[in-house]
């Protein structure tokens, strides 16, 4: 009875998201849940929350073309499971997604305990996208009137976030107690 | 007089089992993940019995011990009252099931990190990723660096 239930469920299922799918792809926002969701675990697991790598085993995935995606979930041993869950307008979702994340500027900024100072050069008038960690036991607060309108942007310990922005020829400085990052726009 | 024996026998080693014997590991995981059995595998040949249980969404299990979801991983163990996300090394396990600790409700490697167990080359060190314990307020620290 529960089978027979659960095949019910599952033809519903595939029926609403097959319609969804054909209304939508493909879609820079679906691909991103998407991203956060797949399988459970979502991209996110071993690529960072925001394809950014993140020091995981994934790596940075950002620019991943529709191809790209194919040959790893049919080669990559720890993907191949994944595959058969993702259908060809997932695929095509999730290199939207991608595809759009490889035209912005990625800037990372890892706000920890050690003292820490590096500096990064970007363009400027193109879209950058500032992804930052909190690697701290703490809340975060920081001000970044240069990047955004909001007053304060909020972390919570070990959270990240991104904030994207379209950068003025200058230099911007980043500061949260020792660690600092300086923005040199071209 | 052998029923004096039996008796003493069977107490030992009802004690030898209950002193050295590592408890059931309880184990949720996607079934699409292929990295979650290799941090199984090495539980198991540091003698836990590892009960797995594929599932798509466990997120009540990790509700229950009050984990944020921003040290999310792949897997989610529950282990003798404690809970355990992703790649954490055995030994620090081992040591959280010696101390009990009172004030956390388990460790997480959040992520997947590229030298943690399951995810390192065998006999490669494991570094550059932090372990970290939670609360059921969902406040973290610092459990161990690598």
């Amino acid at each position: 009875m529960n089978s027979v239930k659960n095949l019910i469920v599952g033809v519903l299922f595939s029926l609403v998201s097959l319609t969804a799918q054909a209304e939508t792809s493909p879609n820079v926002e679906t691909g991103m849940q998407l991203f956060r969701t797949a399988g459970g675990y979502g991209c996110v697991a071993c690529h960072g929350q925001f394809a950014n790598g993140a020091g995981n085993v994934g790596g940075n995935i950002r620019g991943k073309t529709l191809n790209d995606i194919d040959d790893s979930l049919a080669n990559e041993p720890t993907m191949q499971l994944l595959a058969s869950t993702l259908s060809n307008s997932d695929r095509e979702n999730l290199a939207a997604y991608l595809e759009a994340l490889g035209q912005i500027t990625l800037v990372e900024w890892t706000i920890e305990e050690t003292a820490t100072s590096s500096t990064v050069t970007i363009e400027a008038d193109s879209t950058a996208q500032l992804v930052v960690f909190n690697k701290l036991f703490e809340p975060v607060e920081l001000s970044l009137p240069q990047l955004t309108s909001e007053k304060t942007v909020q972390l919570n310990p070990y959270e990240t976030k991104a904030i994207d922005w379209t950068p003025s020829k200058g230099v911007i400085t980043l500061n949260y107690n020792q660690s600092h990052l300086t923005i040199d726009v071209k | 007089m052998k029923t004096l024996l039996k008796a003493i026998t069977l107490s030992a080693l009802t004690f030898s089992f209950s002193v050295f014997a590592k408890p059931t590991i309880e184990l949720y995981k996607s079934p699409t993940c292929g990295c979650c059995k290799e941090w199984a595998a090495i539980m198991e040949e540091k003698g836990y019995e590892v009960n797995v249980h594929h599932q798509n969404d466990w997120s009540s299990v990790k509700k229950q011990f009050g984990m944020p979801n921003q040290l999310m991983s792949c897997h989610t163990a529950v282990i003798d009252g404690y809970m355990v996300e992703g790649h954490v090394p055995e030994s620090d396990i081992a040591r959280l099931l010696t101390e009990r600790p009172a004030n956390i409700s388990g460790l997480a490697a959040p992520g997947m990190p590229q030298h943690s167990p399951g995810m390192a080359a065998p006999n490669q060190p494991y570094k550059d990723f932090n372990v970290i314990a939670f609360d059921k307020s969902g406040k973290l620290s610092l459990y161990k660096k690598y």
